[in-house]
């Protein structure tokens, strides 16, 4: 009888383990459905700067979309590379499958980057790469392309008579390099009508400055391609001060308020603008496709549009140059 | 078959009634519950769905009609028409003034604006820069504007840019103003409603971790949709046209691994068409959420049970193993009174209480029954103890006849005297106890006339201490014993035989030793002195050494009795062991 009893008391303990286990098993199975995360961190999150928020958005999108627990870390300010390397380092602490970054520094953050493929957590570059090939995936606009598109669009202006100025950024910066050498492509044949290579710094004043200057020396110069936002504008500033909108053709790159005003008022001829809500969605979506497994493009382009005075406000444009 | 192995408590067959209850109730339950919910899931989720959209359309509704009466109040006012389509400046004061009025109540309006066909053109406060750039009419919304006529006309959702320097998203509110000569709409209102109030209310709705909310026009251009600009460049695609003329309540998608749920309303007030979308990937993980809750809950239910049955059908069989262990050890022949505790009232209460009354009875009973015993056994010895030895009485007359013939008259008068002390003693005599005195006086008459028969033969000696004298002892132990020194040593010894008695004390027993020099008794003889069925051979004067043994025993207790020490040719010492005992009543016959 004893026997029989503990038999049975066996049984009845052993089915209600396996029960157990396999409630904890099946709650187990659904947290592990729900703890994907990935640290993002933009070069800035500022509300006023329309790009990144736009990224920031577009990132958000796809965490929704891919079920995605995705914090966000940025610098207060665009240049604060101290700022974040410093947040490299809490993303790290905070173990995430995959860290999403923009990083603000070509070279000078290579070692911090470093830790994140150290700590054994998976990288996307969106945006900006680095010197070293850490990621698994880059995702962001293809710079050679947009120098391509803006040579094309130029050589559209070119005629008989045409001298061409360049206002790039950064000297030997890759985006400001790869820029040129697509245009230069994209004009092709019309490549010897190049007069000047100029250097913004990245800086209206530097690119009004500088235009102002080239185009009382230089009166023959009536198309001048634009390499960055900051170049376009500064560029378009002048001309339009100079009253010789009629004359000088431009062809730049990223779009703010100011520089869509230009293109309304036909002062800017064409933008060549990016599209962050893509890339930030594609990075964070293929942070997704890391984190369950799947192999990745190494680089995904996130694209361009070109946008002229005629189609501003027409389907995709209108969303792309004024995200809110 | 075993009867053993049939054999099953009434507590198993408690635990197993109770575990084969709850499995099967929690399985059934749960079986219907999941079923049931399934079921349920679907349709209650995408009635959900229908309901929020519902709830969306019902605030933007609310929201464009509240705007609504104001073109009314505008297009009809005959400052502003006069305004617009006379050459006269003078009523600019008018119609600013009720610009005003309207915009400082409405602050979600972005613009208000008035246009005519002439350029004549009004914005907001009339401080606002106009934008010499806008191009309105090129735009979609100012073309449907204008050919609705004197409609009113909601536009879809599109950046403003008719204020210099300002590129807002809006919903366009329009409508045609007529002008009184021609009777035409030569102009047109426009109002800007801010967009935000629109996106963020369908942002606000939750439809799960990954569903949405988007809104299309009636041409099927998104006035909102949260992935806008994925869709437009052609990164994703959507239900757009399809959706609008769609009349189902709900549309099915199978994309990628994912099915969609979309859930359209169209909309009365603003012709727009609001579309819910859920994941049914989300309601299967939903559905899985919910079985496993409902397999924890069935699993700690069903152990709790078990658990609650385990102590349940302990204390409901606890009873009735007590009794079960108490009427064991009744069965293994303890009739103490076992009393098990009777704690609450009911069956097994009322047979505990009965299983009591039945030992209580059976132990006095028993009692009864031992003490009868003890008095039967008592009045045998009585009847022993009286007994004379008919051949001892033949054997001393006989011997006093001789004495007489022999004329020693003086050795008859001692016999028979002895002979009369002797059966004085015996008969006549009903008390059980005696004193050591008297005792030993009737032992030393017994062995006077032996002496006195067998001359040569017996010598004897008798060393009591006095203190010993007044002491209890049960009548008729040592003269037995003496007869069977006689009888058994010296009858078969050459020459005389000694006989010695002592006595002494020793702390609180009383010892009294029969020593004689006799033959002595052989080891194996020796072995069986006190045992059954031996008796007979041991029997003098009616009383055998096992009667005494047993006597004593039966009046003092097993720790006293006799014990024989012997030597083939050298002896026999018997020892006597009994309380000391004083005693305080006189046993002098009455």
């Amino acid at each position: 009888m004893r026997k029989r009893n503990k038999q049975i008391t066996g049984w009845i303990i052993i089915i209600s383990m396996i029960l157990l286990c396999l409630v904890f098993l099946a709650l187990e199975e659904y947290h592990d459905s729900q703890s994907k995360e990935v640290v993002f961190i933009p070069k800035v999150a500022d509300e006023t700067n329309d790009f990144w928020m736009t990224m920031i958005n577009g990132a958000e999108s796809a965490a929704k979309e891919y079920g995605i627990q995705m914090t966000i870390l940025s610098p207060d300010v665009e240049n604060n590379y101290e700022m974040q390397k410093e947040l490299i380092r809490e993303a790290i602490a905070q173990k995430p499958d995959v860290i999403a970054l923009a990083p603000i520094l070509y070279s000078g953050m290579t070692e911090d980057v470093q830790q994140i493929a150290d700590a054994g957590i998976k990288l996307v570059l969106i945006d900006s790469r680095i010197d070293k090939e850490l990621e698994e995936c880059y995702v962001g606009t293809d710079n050679m392309e947009v120098g391509i598109l803006v040579g094309k669009k130029m050589k559209e202006y070119v005629t008989e008579d045409t001298h061409i100025a360049i206002m790039s950024h950064v000297k030997e910066s890759s985006t400001a390099m790869e820029r040129e050498k697509g245009m230069r492509e994209g004009l092709g044949e019309e490549e010897y009508r190049i007069k000047t290579v100029l250097y913004s710094n990245s800086d209206y004043e530097q690119a009004y400055m500088l235009t102002k200057e080239l185009l009382s020396e230089n009166p023959e110069i009536n198309l001048i391609g634009g390499l960055n936002l900051y170049s376009t504008v500064g560029v378009a500033r002048a001309v339009k001060e100079m009253g010789l909108q009629e004359h000088v053709k431009i062809v730049g790159v990223d779009n703010d308020i100011e520089g869509i005003q230009y293109l309304e008022e036909g002062v800017i001829e064409a933008l060549i603008v990016q599209k962050p809500f893509e890339m930030g969605y594609f990075g964070i979506q293929k942070a997704a496709g890391l984190i369950n497994g799947g192999s990745v493009e190494t680089i995904v382009n996130s694209g361009i549009a070109t946008v002229t005075k005629d189609n501003i406000y027409t389907g995709e444009n209108e969303k792309l140059l004024f995200p809110f | 078959m075993n009867r053993k192995n049939k054999f099953r408590s009434i507590r198993t067959d408690m635990i197993i009634c109770f575990s084969v209850l709850v499995l099967l109730t929690t399985t059934i339950f749960m079986f219907f519950s999941i079923r049931y919910t399934n079921d349920n899931l679907k349709v209650s989720s995408t009635e959900h769905s229908i309901q929020l959209m519902e709830q969306v359309n019902l605030n933007i509704g609310t929201y464009i009609n509240s705007m609504k009466h104001i073109p009314e109040a505008v297009i009809n006012n005959s400052d502003i028409k006069e305004y617009l389509f006379e050459e006269s400046q003078e009523k600019y004061k008018k119609v600013q003034e009720k610009f005003q009025s309207i915009l400082q109540v409405r602050k979600d309006i972005y613009n208000m604006a008035i246009i005519a066909d002439n350029g004549k053109v009004f914005i907001n406060n009339g401080r606002d820069q106009w934008n010499e750039e806008a191009r309105l009419e090129e735009k979609d919304w100012y073309q449907e504007a204008k050919a609705a006529g004197e409609q009113s006309v909601l536009s879809s959702s599109h950046v403003q840019n008719a204020v210099k320097g300002e590129y807002k998203w809006v919903v366009t509110l329009s409508q045609g103003i007529v002008n009184p000569k021609t009777g035409k709409a030569e102009g047109l209102l426009f109002i800007d409603l801010n967009y935000d109030v629109i996106s963020s209310l369908c942002e606000s709705i939750s439809l799960g971790r990954k569903g949405y909310v988007y809104i299309l026009d009636q041409k099927g251009t998104i006035v909102y949709h949260p992935q806008q600009q994925l869709i437009l460049s052609g990164v994703k695609e959507e239900l757009l046209g399809e959706v609008v003329e769609s009349k189902q309540k709900s549309i099915q998608i199978q994309e990628e691994r994912e099915n969609k749920i979309y859930t359209p309303l169209h909309s009365e007030e603003t012709g727009w068409t609001i579309v819910g979308v859920t994941y049914s990937s989300e309601l299967v993980q939903n559905e899985w959420t919910m079985r496993y809750v409902y397999v924890a809950l069935a699993a700690t239910l069903i152990i709790l049970a078990f658990a609650m049955a385990f102590f349940m059908s302990n204390e409901i069989t606890k009873p009735v193993k007590q009794l079960q262990n108490a009427m064991k050890e009744v069965q293994n022949g303890d009739f103490r009174p076992v009393s098990i505790s009777v704690k609450s009232d009911n069956e097994i209460a009322s047979l505990n209480h009965s299983f009591n009354r039945m030992t209580e009875h059976i132990d006095e009973l028993i009692k009864k029954n031992i003490n009868e015993q003890r008095e039967k056994q008592k009045s045998e010895m009585k009847a022993l103890q009286s007994q004379i030895n008919p051949h001892f009485l033949y054997n001393t007359l006989d011997s006093i006849i001789w004495l007489i013939e022999a004329g020693d008259n003086e050795n008859a008068v001692v016999m028979t005297s002895a002979l009369a002390r002797f059966f004085q003693q015996v008969i006549g005599n009903s008390v059980f106890y005696v004193t050591v005195w008297k005792e030993l006086e009737y032992t030393r008459n017994y062995l006077i006339i032996q002496q006195m028969r067998y001359k040569d033969k017996l010598d004897f000696e008798i060393q009591v201490e006095e203190e010993i004298f007044e002491c209890k002892i049960i009548k008729l132990i040592l003269q037995p014993l003496v007869e069977n020194s006689l009888y058994h040593g010296l009858k078969y010894k050459e020459g005389q035989g000694h006989i010695k008695i002592t006595g002494y004390r020793q702390g609180d027993k009383l010892i009294i030793k029969v020593m004689d020099d006799g033959a002595g008794i052989r080891e194996e003889k020796l072995k069986q002195i006190f045992s059954e069925g031996n008796e007979s051979h041991h029997k003098y004067n009616g009383v055998g050494m096992r009667n005494i043994q047993s006597r004593i025993k039966l009046y003092y207790g097993e720790a006293f009795g006799l014990q024989v020490e012997s030597e083939e040719g050298a002896g026999t010492t018997i020892t006597v062991t009994i309380p000391y005992i004083v005693s305080e009543e006189s046993y002098e016959e009455a």
